[in-house]
């Protein structure tokens, strides 16, 4: 958080600050407080608020202690010179606390304004707490800090005697005096920094009673330390005194109440005390936010359990603690994402109960437990329960007791006592321990007190009404007596005699309770289940809009929806990090779990019955699961029931333009479902989420994504889809949805002929040459891609029988494909392939290349999307022959080679011998045998395998160039024919003037030689059986 | 009626404690077979840990603690405090020398432990410790500091 506070962010706070003087310059100051300082603090507890944290953390004590003397030079030194206010505020400096805060940027005008005139009630209170805070300080003589302590608590007993009349003033005067309990409480404070000068002096001076050696040791080990860890800046080092300023402070502030410290009264949870807003503000005039408010009113809601730890201090150090980014990815990151969640949905939980009383409909929902005992223990409430209906909620649970944990939030709000029946909502977790036959309930935020008799045929429990207070001895005993005994002389209590460390293995010797657990965990058990919402009991909705809604109370259930599958393609990790960096960030929590080498991750685009449109992402570890497997191996087209699925983005069609060309291409409005969709309204009237106008297409798109462990499929069992079947008479194939589009399928000929600007369209074609290239689009020189050259017998233009489709690198092609393709003349399939206006075909993210009509797996859906016609012309194609190489071929095309051999280019001239087994071309020479390495046999017939490339003449480029044409091995052989191999190998001079026979190439690039002629770089490409010679005749 | 020993078998609460261990427990299984823990893992951390929990998992983000270990065989934790400060944090874990573990673990029973400490316990179960080796005299060096870090 240091590094944060760099001179810009501090210069920003002080225009605030000067404008804030100035402000306050006109207003009356009360006779007898020389300063009125408070009116010159720049307090920011209300604003914070919004943060969850108050109390002691705003104590800008702490932060004065710590950074007035290094802040206020650099206050003065930033002032305009010359201004009369610079004047006062140096005045100022010399004998007003002036108490500093980092306010932030976005903050600083509403807060200042409406901060500063705090109510007397909060005033007052403000004081208390801090007398009680530093008298408990001194009572507990905390033997950190005795002289602080005791001279604060003096400090602030004397200002509390002289406290009541001044309150009782400003409860009577102009909000202006209001001010003035606070300046005594600063006057107080003046006093501080002082003493807390000396306790650092101390501690200096006990540093340099170390013995030299020591501390030059420590030294050296904090200096390894930071080569370590090279954030650490000196800077760092140089404050680092300040932190132990703070959690002094932060001390002090922990005997109050955080909540009593913040409000001045006890809060109530439902009904937010407005006293923060504080009406003199308003009075004054002074701007008020709506957001400010709301920070406050949520901040009330959802604070207290945070409120218990007081080690990071907040307060003024608050606003650098907001400004702090966590580690990006890390772990600290995704729990605060979590918590957001989590806050937001008990919020909308604690809106929901306030005002309703328990329904017993929910008995078979919930789980109801009558609490036995309860005991507290760092804040939290450990109670025994009996479970009294909702066992299933538990799973296999024998006992009916059942343990719940209870935070200090959720047990205020219950009135938690023995005797009281609660009614427990999911989600929670439930934990089982070894040696305890009955599970723990963790993360119960969701709960509600049940009344005597709301429950039909409640147990008469006799429940003995007393509390525990700590464990029963008998639980003692898993611990190992050593250990017992060696914690017994640490600490008296011994409730603390149970740390995770003490039972957490390979910290210490080993208990026998933690040997065994630790047996069970690496017998791979999980021990933490979550016990997610009886959503997966209920029906799944049939629209994303309402799930999602659904999902506003229930942070960590997820999605539960039917959806029918539209598309599934595969998509590599690198080739996401341009296009969709966002997306990525936001999933990299989840990106991390997976194993680095999956790079690839399954892409469904999933249609509602409402033609709303979702991205479900799927890691590809959840390929081991059959229903997942089975979803994307054969599930495009069907209706499918997801369940766990988590929201991680929303995309409009300016930021992912590519998955928006997909949607439009299955997106329709036509007739199949807009009888769906009326079904669905008249059966639903009360539906409020009728979806998207049918006429205009989807504008947004949520993302989702399915993670391991929590997000289930299954194929949908639903009989709406058959009513519906019998409306529908296209609809043969029973499993297809009626929502699904099947990709439209089209000829080579037609895609020339397509009316929209782009389109996805799908083809069947064959292919007669692929290979890898660079992308031809220079803004991404890393993407590498592949380029096909296919027909299907539909193009009648001779003068380019083949089409040239690029397959981008983000296109992932299948290994069974990849097979396919090294076998010229393939017949493939390629679906929803990206066509410009203008521009090459292209195969991107979304496009998927399969076989055609895989042999044998003739399936309904194969069926379904492969017109006759089509399928017919492409296995009646003949082979085209291609067009001879002229100075007017375009580069990157397929030509034809015919001339004369002018030279050889020797440095590419040479053979090698190859195993005729495995085809490895590092053989091993051993005693006149050739061994091969990877079959491990001595290779007795070797292929020999050559390359040459050649330059040619040839009379259809008219003198305008050469060719230097590539050869494969064929050619060489019919090259070579007429003359015998000797042991150096061939005379290359036998070559120069042969007839080159009319050879396929493709033309790889044009450069010129030295002496400035066009050069052709042309690879022969393999050739195909049943060519037509047709360019030729 | 007097309770009969089953009766205080089933009233009895388990400790905390005994669900924080297991729960890191759960930590050292799931971040071994995943990489990474779960939403639900964090949320019940989260629930026994109270706010300590962020800060720990910011250290641990930032591999704030080392395992600093002499030839001698004694080994200790050094945890990079938010402000840059290094606490040391003995293997038994039962202690570190910050103010709030004094104050809100021992004497106030606010907290089971500091955030300083969870992390050590966190980075353990991770195995995101680095790891230090120091000479004898240097180790001596640390608890020394130590020392006076807690007589302050």
């Amino acid at each position: 958080m240091f590094k944060k506070r760099k001179n810009p962010s501090s210069d920003k706070s002080f225009p605030s600050f000067e404008s804030f003087h100035e402000g306050s310059h006109g207003k009356a100051r009360p006779g007898g407080f020389r300063s009125a300082p408070s009116t010159k603090r720049l307090h920011k507890e209300w604003s914070k608020a919004g943060e969850g944290f108050a109390g002691f953390s705003l104590d800008p004590d702490t932060y004065d202690r710590a950074h007035s003397s290094r802040k206020r030079p650099r206050v003065g030194s930033q002032e305009q010179p010359g201004t009369s206010s610079q004047e006062r505020n140096e005045d100022t400096f010399e004998d007003i606390p002036i108490e500093w805060s980092e306010s932030e940027d976005e903050q600083e005008a509403d807060s200042l304004s409406d901060i500063i005139p705090l109510s007397p009630v909060q005033s007052t209170s403000r004081e208390e707490d801090n007398i009680i805070s530093s008298s408990d300080q001194s009572d507990a003589g905390l033997p950190a800090q005795p002289r602080i302590s005791q001279l604060a608590s003096s400090t602030h007993q004397s200002q509390s005697e002289s406290t009541p009349p001044i309150s009782e003033l400003s409860e009577s005067t102009s909000p202006s005096v209001n001010a003035s309990p606070r300046n005594s409480t600063s006057m107080a404070r003046h006093t501080i920094p002082k003493v807390q000068g000396d306790s650092r002096s101390k501690q200096f001076s006990h540093l340099s009673r170390i013995p030299q050696s020591c501390a030059k040791v420590q030294s050296s080990v904090i200096q390894k330390l930071l080569l370590q860890k090279p954030k650490v800046t000196a800077e760092d080092v140089g404050i680092s005194d300040y932190e132990s300023a703070s959690s002094d402070e932060a001390d002090g502030g922990k005997a109050a109440s955080p909540l009593e410290a913040a409000t001045g009264s006890s809060v109530s949870i439902s009904t937010p005390d407005p006293s923060p807003a504080n009406p003199s503000a308003a009075n004054k005039g002074t701007p008020k936010t709506g957001s400010d408010w709301l920070k406050k009113v949520q901040w009330q809601i959802s604070s207290p359990k945070e409120g218990d730890n007081e080690e990071e201090p907040r307060g003024p150090l608050d606003s650098t603690r907001k400004g702090k980014k966590f580690v990006r990815g890390g772990l600290a990151e995704q729990l605060q994402r979590l918590q957001s969640r989590e806050r937001a949905s008990i919020t909308f939980w604690n809106h929901k109960v306030a005002n309703s009383t328990f329904d017993p409909s929910d008995q078979k929902t919930c789980l109801m437990v009558k609490v036995l005992s309860s005991c507290v223990e760092c804040s939290v409430h450990i109670t025994k329960c009996k479970t009294l209906s909702g066992h299933t909620l538990l799973g296999d649970a024998q006992s009916p007791y059942v343990s719940v944990l209870f935070n200090k939030q959720t047990a205020e709000q219950l009135g938690l006592e023995p005797g009281n029946t609660v009614a427990i909502y999911p989600p929670w977790q439930k934990l089982s321990i070894p040696g305890q036959n009955y599970p723990f309930l963790l993360c119960t935020y969701y709960c509600q007190t049940v009344t005597e008799g709301t429950i039909e045929g409640q147990e008469n429990l006799e429940v003995e009404q007393r509390e525990i207070r700590g464990p029963a001895p008998s639980l003692v005993t898993n611990l190992s007596p050593q250990k017992v005994q060696s914690v017994h002389s640490m600490l008296t209590s011994t409730r603390k005699s149970l740390r995770p460390s003490n039972l957490f293995p390979g910290t210490s010797s080993e208990g026998e309770a933690s040997t065994a657990v630790d047996e069970d965990s690496a017998a791979g058990k999980n021990r933490l289940y979550p016990v997610r919402t009886g959503q997966d009991r209920q029906p799944p909705v049939r629209s994303f809009l309402e799930a999602i809604e659904g999902l506003a109370g229930r942070a960590s259930a997820g999605l539960h929806v039917v959806a029918t599958v539209q598309r599934v393609w595969c998509q590599s990790h690198q080739a996401t990090l341009g296009q969709q960096a966002l997306l990525l960030r936001a999933a990299r929590s989840q990106t991390s779990a997976v194993e680095p080498t999956s790079e690839h991750r399954w892409h469904l685009l999933l249609e509602d019955g409402h033609g709303v449109f979702c991205e479900l992402q799927v890691p590809n570890v959840l390929l081991q699961e059959e229903g997942w497997a089975a979803c994307l191996h054969g599930g495009e087209g069907k209706e499918w029931v997801f369940s766990g699925l988590r929201v991680t983005h929303r995309a409009n069609r300016g930021r992912m333009p590519t998955l928006f060309s997909l949607i439009d291409s299955v997106w329709s409005d036509s007739t199949a479902r807009e009888s769906w969709a009326s079904q669905q309204d008249s059966e639903q009237s009360e539906n409020t989420y009728v979806g998207i106008p049918t006429c205009l297409p989807p504008s947004f798109c949520y993302l989702v994504s399915a993670r391991s462990g929590e997000s289930r499929v299954e194929p949908s069992t639903d009989n709406l889809t058959g009513s519906l079947r019998d409306k529908s008479e296209k609809l043969e194939d029973s499993s297809v949805s009626p929502v699904y589009k099947s990709p439209q399928v089209v000829t080579l000929a037609d895609s020339e002929e397509t009316a929209a600007d782009s389109a996805r369209i799908s083809l069947y074609v064959k292919l007669r040459f692929w290979r890898s290239q660079p992308s031809e689009d220079t803004s991404s020189t890393r993407e590498t891609g592949h380029v096909l050259f296919v027909w299907d017998g539909s193009t009648t233009d001779s003068s380019q029988p083949y089409s040239k489709i690029t397959v981008r690198q983000s296109c992932v092609i299948p290994e069974q494909v990849l097979d396919l393709m090294k076998q010229p003349g393939a017949n493939l399939f390629l679906k929803d392939l990206l066509w410009e206006r203008g521009r090459v075909l292209t195969a991107d993210v979304c496009s998927v290349l399969h076989q055609a009509c895989p042999e044998g797996v003739v399936t309904e859906w194969w069926q379904q999307v492969t017109p006759p016609d089509v399928w017919n012309s492409l296995t009646a194609a003949g082979t085209p022959g291609l067009q001879v190489i002229t100075s007017s071929t375009i580069l990157h095309s397929l030509v034809q080679v015919q001339g004369q051999v002018l030279s050889v280019d020797e440095d590419t001239a040479f053979s090698w011998p190859e195993c005729d087994t495995c085809g490895n071309n590092k053989l091993i020479e051993q005693e006149s045998s050739l061994q091969c390495p990877s079959c491990d046999k001595t290779v007795t017939e070797p292929l020999t395998r050559m390359s040459l490339e050649v330059y040619v003449d040839c009379p259809s480029l008219e003198k305008s160039g050469i060719v230097k044409i590539k050869l494969l091995q064929d050619s060489i052989q019919q090259l070579l024919s007429n003359q015998q191999a000797d042991d150096e190998g061939y005379e290359l001079q036998a070559v120069l003037g042969q007839e080159l026979r009319s050879v396929d190439g493709y033309l790889a690039s044009i450069s010129r030689d030295p002496a400035g002629e066009r050069v052709l770089m042309v690879e022969e490409i393999p050739q195909l059986q049943d060519v037509e010679m047709t360019a030729e005749s | 009626m007097p309770l009969t020993d089953t009766d205080i078998d089933i009233m009895a609460c388990v400790p905390l404690g005994t669900v924080a261990a297991q729960l890191l427990l759960e930590v050292k299984h799931v971040h071994s077979s995943n990489g990474c823990l779960s939403d639900d893992l964090l949320s019940a951390l989260q629930d026994v840990f109270g706010t300590s929990l962020l800060s720990a998992l910011d250290i641990v983000d930032r591999k704030g603690v080392t395992h600093v270990s002499s030839p001698s065989g004694r080994h200790l934790y050094l945890v990079v405090g938010s402000s840059g400060r290094l606490y040391t944090c003995l293997p038994s874990g039962l202690y570190c020398p910050c103010t709030y573990f004094t104050y809100a673990a021992l004497m106030k029973g606010e907290a089971l432990v500091c955030k300083h400490v969870l992390a050590v316990q966190l980075s353990q179960a991770m195995e995101a410790c680095q790891e230090l080796n120091v000479s004898d005299e240097e180790l001596v060096g640390l608890l020394m500091n130590k020392d006076t870090a807690t007589a302050q």
